[in-house]
């Protein structure tokens, strides 16, 4: 585990994770602990879901700290239908450099679909993170395809009551809140068994309330 | 060989405010301390102004009075495209600085119709270009520009008659400033007293050029003058002084341009096939269109009704600061029949195009960066930008990730907000005064609270200690 | 249940950063209930004594303090527990001012780590430095200060406040500091947010749009209710602010001056030195005995001198004065106390007291407790050589000039906030080129509406209030223009000191007010321009008589010069030669001293906006119409006929009409000028009509004094002020009739002072049949001389080098040096290797006209004087040939007299045109000054002055001159300004309208204006055969 972390601080932000995997699935650092060290981090390349019951526990906080990594490329970040505006100064005292975010707004599930699928392909966005309030199995089979060209990072985000029981997306992941924490649970992922209860403090806690 | 000469007496306040831009007083200041008025256009002679007032006193007859400082580089500049220009009536023309132009005609007036149907065909070229002058012609060359510096239109054949006017002119137009002032000095006012003194006396005194500028302006000895050289490639810029977005403004100076495009390619008879025009906006990023049409032309007419139409259906930079026209290509005229094909863009990168397809098919407006602004006020610290544009840094406060476009109101229970049940406060109050500068003067206190879902949100409450409670952000 | 102590405050002494004045913050503290209140602006003391004077007043205890920014990273409060402590406080501002260019301080560390034991720290952490950091700086402070140092807390709703008060929470636990409740505050109230925000701005030259988060986030740094801070602060933290104040003993009222001791010799008190003194000046004042009146009245003098302690001062003063004598350096004093008769004695002024009828009792005042007032003015070339005096003598950490308060005018107001608004540069020019020399604040909107600014929208509503706000704040400090304070120990115990802009200078931090609030001694050095004219006329008129002649050998009251004066013939001379003045003179006609003393104080903007001058003047025609209320008030006016005209007599009348006591009646002037001018007003007000009422004056007689007291508040001038410079008049006036080529000699030799150029004093002196001769190069000096003239016996003035344009002052030295030694003009212009362009300078101002014929041959001549060859021998000189070029004409020659010199001996321009001028029926001034009154009238003249004075409700003063003299218009101001273009626009004015007179003074009221200045280009036409 030293080397790999070494890794993380001297190679580029990209490493080799350790789990074998169908393919070879490049990881990138999530920089949470409790997730780097039980999946070495957010897979590349590989369509990821987070579903939580309500927006506001902490669910996109999970991703930004691979966003402020991503965005030092010179690619985009593709937002596409956010449900709120996205908050520049929050995202940028994350440390996200924001001339990187795209935002794409659309009217339809469709629309969001064929957006997200466009910057999955189009080679120039190193993330691409969508909003969906429904989706089908078929939009999620097409993202997932394009996903497997590319080295992107690529999740989508949407209510657990509505997201298809059945999806072929390799990577499902719940987001819940409780008190200060954040509650992860992995149920689907590439080669391995689903983890359940991971836990970090919600980044807004440690922010007003944390330690000092 | 005969001289027309020229001259732009208000080529001071024409070489820096466009013709569309004079709308109010306008005075141009040289560069002393304290400045004097040199130039003014028509709003402000009518207000009054003097040259060689100050300033001070230009403002105190009007306040409304904008203000330019003098760009000698730029009346040259115009100068010589004017001088260009003319080409298309002689093989020979010449700037006299500061202030002058000149054409060899002798040559070419009777190709033109002669003196009057020339002097008329050029006066009103000369005025859609954007400028006024005063044209006389003499058989020297210095004899023409100080007759037009002087403010006369006369047109003198023969050497004679030229002689017995230079020598009632002023002797202001001789000689430098200290030059003048000591020919003032002697009491001498006119050119022809200098010619009556001693010769080397007056040589002496006040060097050899003066006598010699003399002669050559009655012919005595000749003054060869440096022809333009016609130009190898059209590439014009025109800055603004007031960034605009206005199309017809824009469109007006481009009209300019186009007009000695045309001269340019008459000249080399020649049309083009191939020519861009770059507009720069205030960030300095250029906005490249580019035209290309399947047949050659100079036609300034044409290109005009082309480019106008290309750029209605452009979107331009919001503040315009200049414009260029630059001829891509030459190649000989043909039959007169064009039809526009707009240009590929060339950059062919990725990100760029990534854009160009989703604004496609969802619209302009629905792809868009974000940048955040340094404003006390949550909703007005970040906008809406062009994707990729750098922006300036707020500090690190704690803030949501997610912004409502519009706060949204809150229930409340005695005087408690209420989403979903009652809130938990976990953080504040942060007190938000400021904004007042611009109607939007935002007081409130701003929580971070907890629902009964555990989810943290951000809300406020309006100051001074309202009741009402809004949502802003989610800590998502 | 512990109340609060305000111990970090700064005022809007931290310039363009405390949004509230001194005294705002002191008032609201008390208001608010504290039990005290610091005043700790950053790295300063200059607010401290406004704060105090108010403090004292409310009964509010003020804490001295000061904010410094250490190697900027700590930020840390100083108090003072002591008067040691303030010393130690003023110590280190002025170390830290001292070493850092004007307007910044730099205190290191090591600055702070001794000699602060009587102060107490309060820290502000910076909590974006990291906590480790923050520990060191923790230990640091703990060692300076031991137990005198706290933690300031500071609650203002910020962000991340919650985790910041942990932080410190856990710093002071670490590092065992106590923490205290603090404010942090830059404002009195919430309201003064809006003028916060301008001032970070103003401060950063940016928009209020730009400044994003250099603003104040909010408005929490102004003093809030007790009741809101107990909601936010706990009572530990509350009751540490009343423990930290109770260790706050000092207050400045316990500052004690102390003279230096060198003024007094060895062996003898400061008492019996002065009594010395004086007996010894009176004997020489009084060669024949003194007469016994002056003999009672310094004898009274002495006493209350001696009861009050002030001898030293006197005595200073005359340390000073002394040394000018010696060094016959001219001065003269004036101020409440320099027309005493110990100062006459003591040579400090010339006001004789046997020739005054002034009530000198007034001079220092027991009650009043302010200290005696005595400013000494010398001629203005010379007063440096008396500061080094001073400066070498107590040594400038002894020595150093008050301070003066650079305020915010309305126009500069308008400016900052304009563009700290977002006005863009355009705009913001356009409001204040409406500021123009004729503005008042009253007619604010109106010129913003004439600039096209609509005044009822938001952005010029928020201009005006904002402006109207920031007007009279401080800016800057700037020097005093001569107020010096010296100390008997180092001035940095007593206040600090500061670098001025002026290199090698220092300044205190407080101003002229702030001295006369603690009682402070201060002497105030000044410069005078017709100091240096007199001395230089006394100095012509010694030569010409070949024996010495001082102010002292001018006769008193002669009536031929009153009677000039009374014509208004009064160019050049001191104060009466403005418009103004000179328009009062022949309703006026002084007859005696005492007449040019009213006249000095009448024609003054208090007086006239008091309405005093008219009442004046019919009293004086007819003194059946004095009458008085009441014989209090009789021996008030008396002198004055009725009506009060100086200072002092208004704050007389408050007291004895209206039973204010001393105190009062001062107090009433000082807030006059003072910041509170509109809500300080009113109680005053009531106070003294209802005083007055009680006493039996009716309410109109009370009103008509209160308008005088406003008036007075700024404008007045006090009779002593007035006596000192009467006497400069009478001087001036008498040289200007018995020596009148040697007073024009000596004024254009001191210019530019006064309200005439140098072509107006000839013209004059010209009137007054002096004649005055062209330079010459052969005769002229540096500066203007006087030839005799064997004839006529009188002299005349030769203009000297100094008059020439563009001469160099090397040239002007090599000429005298070389003249002597040649007559001939080749060879001494080569002698003296003169530049081509010191040669045309000299040509062209017809210096050797003489010798060379007119100015065209001359100039002709002096260009080609570089290029010949130089002869061998003085004999082998080619004669001067002249060459057919045209003669100059009259009018040719006035304008290049005029280029050259700025002045003409030839004829007047307008003599030249007169023609041109006759066939447009215009009339000369002697023809306007004969006209009936209520004709219509047409003249032209050169505009020699255009005023607007402030008091005039918007009319413009014109004076016209012509071959005759001057003519005097009046415009009102809509005619003004329709025709304003012409009224700046012309040299040559004509005018058009209906004569006014009033005894000898005739106006013309202009109805049309007309500009002749073309008619000045026919002066260069001439025919064209030139030869």
């Amino acid at each position: 585990m030293a080397t790999a972390l070494q890794d993380i601080h001297h190679s580029p932000y990209i490493w080799r994770g350790k789990e074998i995997s169908r393919r070879n699935t490049h990881f990138i650092t999530s920089e949470i602990n409790s997730i780097d060290q039980a999946i070495g981090g957010w897979p590349l390349g590989a369509l990821i879901e987070f579903t939580s019951k309500q927006v506001g526990v902490g669910e996109l906080s999970l991703l930004t700290p691979a966003l402020r990594k991503l965005s030092q490329q010179d690619k985009w970040i593709a937002l596409i239908c956010p449900p709120y505006i996205p908050y520049a100064p929050a995202l940028s005292t994350n440390g996200i450099d924001i001339k990187k975010i795209l935002v794409i707004v659309t009217s339809n599930t469709s629309d969001t679909a064929w957006a997200m699928d466009q910057a999955i392909r189009s080679k120039s966005c190193s993330a691409v993170v969508g909003w969906f309030s429904f989706v089908t199995e078929k939009i999620l089979r097409r993202l997932q395809l394009a996903m497997d060209t590319q080295e992107t990072l690529g999740a989508y985000f949407i209510n657990t009551e509505s997201a298809p029981r059945n999806v072929p997306t390799p990577w499902r992941i719940t987001v819940d809140g409780k008190y200060d924490q954040t509650i992860i649970n992995i149920t689907k992922r590439r080669g391995g068994m689903p983890i359940s209860t991971l836990a970090t403090t919600h980044p807004a806690i440690q922010e007003c309330c944390g330690s000092v | 060989m005969l001289w027309l000469c020229l001259n732009f007496p208000k080529i001071a306040i024409e070489a820096l405010i466009p013709k569309w831009e004079d709308v109010n007083p306008t005075a141009i200041i040289d560069s002393g301390q304290p400045p004097q008025i040199i130039a003014f256009n028509k709003k402000a002679q009518k207000i009054g102004l003097q040259k060689y007032m100050s300033l001070s006193s230009a403002f105190a007859i009007s306040s409304e009075l904008q203000v330019f400082p003098r760009s000698i580089h730029k009346e040259i500049k115009h100068l010589e495209d004017i001088a260009t220009w003319a080409l298309q009536y002689s093989s020979h023309t010449s700037v006299q600085p500061p202030d002058c132009v000149l054409i060899e005609i002798g040559s070419s007036i009777k190709l033109f119709g002669g003196l009057e149907s020339l002097t008329l065909k050029i006066t009103k070229s000369i005025n859609a270009l954007g400028h006024t002058t005063i044209m006389s012609s003499a058989t020297t060359p210095l004899g023409a520009a100080w007759l037009a510096r002087s403010g006369f239109n006369v047109h003198l054949q023969s050497r004679k008659e030229l002689e017995n006017c230079i020598y009632r002119l002023p002797v202001s137009l001789i000689g430098n400033a200290q030059q003048v002032n000591s020919i003032r000095s002697f009491g001498i006012r006119t050119i022809g007293e200098i010619a009556q003194l001693p010769r080397k006396e007056v040589t002496q005194r006040l060097g050899a050029d003066l006598l010699d500028k003399i002669d050559r302006a009655i012919g005595v000895i000749p003054d060869p003058q440096p022809p333009t050289p016609i130009p190898e490639h059209f590439k014009k810029k025109l800055e603004l002084t007031v960034p605009t977005e206005d199309l017809s403004s824009i469109l007006f100076g481009i009209r300019r341009m186009v007009i000695q495009l045309e001269s340019f390619l008459s000249l080399r008879n020649t049309g083009t096939t191939h020519f861009a025009i770059h507009l720069k906006d205030e960030s300095l990023k250029t906005h490249d269109i580019r035209f290309k049409l399947s047949r050659p032309s100079r036609n300034s007419k044409h290109l005009t009704d082309l480019i106008r139409e290309r750029l209605n259906q452009e979107t331009l930079p919001s503040r315009t600061e200049s414009i260029t026209l630059e001829c891509l290509n030459e190649s000989p005229l043909s039959a007169q029949n064009f039809s526009l094909l707009p240009d590929q863009n060339q950059t062919t990168e990725d990100g760029i195009q990534l854009i160009e397809k989703l604004r496609a098919r969802l619209g302009y407006d629905n792809v868009f960066g974000i940048s955040s602004i340094p404003d006390g006020r949550p909703e007005k610290a970040w906008a809406k930008n062009i994707p990729g544009k750098q922006s300036k840094e707020n500090p690190s406060y704690l803030r949501p990730t997610w912004l409502l476009p519009k706060p949204k109101k809150l229930y409340t229970k005695d005087n408690n907000p209420l989403l979903d049940g009652p809130l938990i406060i976990i953080d504040g109050p942060e007190r938000i005064e400021t904004g007042w500068w611009d109607e939007q003067d935002t007081r409130r206190d701003y929580f971070v609270a907890r629902t009964t879902d555990h989810a943290l949100i951000w809300i406020f409450r309006e100051l001074p200690e309202g009741t009402n409670w809004f949502l802003h952000g989610i800590f998502s | 249940m512990p109340n609060y102590a305000e111990l970090h405050c700064i005022s809007n002494f931290t310039f363009l950063k405390g949004a509230s004045h001194p005294e705002e913050l002191v008032l609201h503290a008390k208001n608010l209930g504290y039990s005290a209140i610091a005043i700790t602006d950053e790295c300063s003391v200059a607010g401290v004594v406004r704060a105090h004077s108010v403090a004292k007043e409310q009964g509010i205890k003020l804490i001295i303090g000061t904010e410094v920014l250490i190697e900027n990273s700590i930020q840390l409060v100083l108090l003072a527990k002591n008067r040691l402590g303030y010393g130690q406080i003023c110590e280190l501002i002025t170390k830290g001012r001292r070493s850092a260019p004007k307007g910044e301080y730099r205190i290191t560390k090591e600055n702070i780590t001794t000699n602060l034991s009587e102060t107490i720290g309060i820290w502000i952490p910076n909590t974006s430095l990291s906590i480790s950091q923050q520990i060191d700086t923790a230990i640091f402070l703990k060692q300076c200060f031991a137990n005198a140092i706290w933690i300031g807390i500071e609650r203002i709703a910020s962000n991340h406040e919650a985790r910041r008060l942990r932080q410190l929470s856990a710093i002071s636990r670490e590092a065992s500091i106590p923490c205290v409740a603090t404010g942090g505050v830059y404002m009195h109230s919430r309201d003064r947010r809006l003028l916060q925000d301008t001032l970070t701005a103003i401060r950063l030259r940016t928009t209020l749009k730009q400044a994003g988060h250099s603003l104040t986030p909010n408005g929490e740094r102004h003093l809030r209710p007790i009741t809101t801070l107990k909601k936010i602060y706990s009572n530990t933290l509350l009751q540490e602010t009343i423990n930290i104040a109770n260790q706050c003993n000092f207050s400045l009222d316990t500052l004690k001056y102390e003279y230096p001791k060198e003024i007094t010799p060895e062996n003898i008190t400061p008492t019996q030195y002065l009594k010395k003194l004086t007996e010894k000046g009176l004997r020489w004042r009084f060669p024949n005995g003194t007469p016994e009146k002056v003999l009672a009245l310094v004898e009274r003098e002495l006493q209350l001198i001696r009861e009050l302690g002030y001898e030293p001062y006197f005595l200073t003063v005359f340390d000073i004065t002394d040394f000018a004598r010696k060094q016959s350096i001219l001065f003269q004093g004036r101020g409440s106390a320099a027309n005493s008769a110990v100062c006459y004695a003591l040579g400090i002024t010339e006001v004789d007291p046997s020739r005054m009828e002034m009530l000198f009792e007034r001079f220092i005042s027991k009650e009043r407790n302010e200290p005696p007032d005595i400013d000494v003015d010398f001629e203005n070339g010379r007063r440096e050589e008396v500061i080094q005096y001073i400066y070498n003598k107590y040594g400038r950490h002894r020595a150093a000039l008050a301070a003066t308060v650079v305020t915010y005018r309305p126009k500069s107001a308008f400016r900052d906030v304009g563009k700290a608004l977002g006005l863009n540069l355009e705009q913001v020019n356009r409001i204040t080129k409406n500021f123009a020399w004729w503005d008042k604040n009253s007619t604010r909107e109106n010129r913003l509406q004439d600039a096209g600014f609509n005044t009822k929208t938001s952005v010029i509503k928020r201009l005006i209030q904002l402006t109207e706000d920031l007007a009279g704040f401080p800016r800057h400090l700037s020097q005093h223009v001569g107020g010096f304070v010296i100390s008997q120990g180092p001035l940095s115990q007593l206040v600090a000191t500061e670098n001025a802009a002026m290199a090698n200078r220092t300044i205190i931090q407080w101003d002229k007010d702030d001295l006369d609030t603690l009682g402070l001694l201060k002497v105030d050095i000044l410069a005078l321009g017709m100091l240096s004219a007199i001395k230089r006329a006394l100095q012509l008129v010694s030569d010409r008589h070949q024996k010495p002649f001082s102010i002292s050998d001018i006769p008193p009251e002669d009536p031929k010069v009153y009677q000039m004066i009374s014509k208004a013939d009064t160019i050049g001379v001191f104060q009466i030669e403005s418009r103004a003045q000179m328009s009062m003179l022949p309703r006026l006609k002084p007859k005696c001293f005492y007449d040019l003393v009213i006249e000095v104080a009448i024609v003054r903007p208090g007086p006239i906006q008091g309405g005093m001058v008219h009442p004046y003047l019919e009293r004086r025609q007819n003194e059946t119409l004095v009458t008085y209320p009441s014989d209090e008030v009789k021996q008030v006016l008396e002198r004055t006929l009725g009506v009060p005209i100086f200072q002092e007599q208004v704050m007389q009348l408050a007291i004895v009409a209206a039973g204010f006591s001393p105190g009062e009646a001062d107090q009433l002037r000082r807030s006059m000028a003072a910041w509170k001018r509109r809500d300080g007003l009113q109680m005053f007000e009531e106070k003294l009509i209802t005083g007055m009422r009680d006493r039996g004056y009716n309410e109109s007689f009370a009103k008509q004094i209160f308008q005088q007291i406003l008036g007075f508040g700024e404008y007045g001038f006090p009779e002593s002020h007035s006596a000192s410079f009467a006497l400069l008049v009478y001087v001036s006036c008498w040289l200007k009739y018995h020596e009148p080529a040697a007073f024009t000699c000596a004024l254009l030799n001191s210019q530019p002072m006064g309200f005439y150029a140098p072509a107006q004093l000839i013209q004059d002196a010209q009137r007054h049949r002096v004649q005055i001769l062209p330079v010459d190069i052969f005769k002229s000096s540096e500066e203007c001389t006087l030839e005799n003239n064997t004839l006529a016996l009188k002299p005349m003035i030769r203009l000297g080098f100094n008059r020439v344009k563009g001469l160099s002052r090397k040239a002007i030295t090599n000429i005298i040096a070389h003249r002597s030694s040649t007559k001939e003009l080749e060879l001494l212009i080569r002698k003296t290797q003169l530049s081509q362009k010191d040669i045309n300078a000299l040509s062209d101002a017809r210096a050797f006209e003489n010798i060379l014929g007119n100015r065209h041959q001359a100039n002709w001549w002096a260009a080609g004087i570089g290029l010949a060859p130089a002869p061998i021998f003085e004999r082998s000189i080619t004669p001067y040939e002249q060459i057919p070029l045209p003669v100059p004409s009259k009018g040719e020659d006035v304008i290049a007299d005029y280029r050259s010199l700025g002045l003409t001996l030839g004829d007047h321009p307008l003599l030249l045109i007169r023609k041109d001028l006759n066939q447009r029926n215009l009339l000369t001034a002697k023809q306007l000054r004969l006209a009936a009154n209520g004709s219509l009238v047409r003249t032209a003249g050169i505009v020699t002055c255009r005023q607007r004075p402030g008091t005039a409700s918007g009319v413009v003063f014109v004076t016209l001159e012509d071959e005759t003299g001057y003519s005097n218009i009046v415009i009102w101001r809509t005619t003004a300004e329709s025709q304003r273009k012409t009224l700046i626009n012309s040299q040559l004015l004509g005018v058009f309208g209906h004569i006014e007179r009033d005894g000898e003074v005739v106006n013309l009221i202009a109805k049309k204006l007309i500009d002749y200045s073309s008619l000045f280009s026919n002066l260069t036409t001439r025919s064209r055969d030139f030869h």
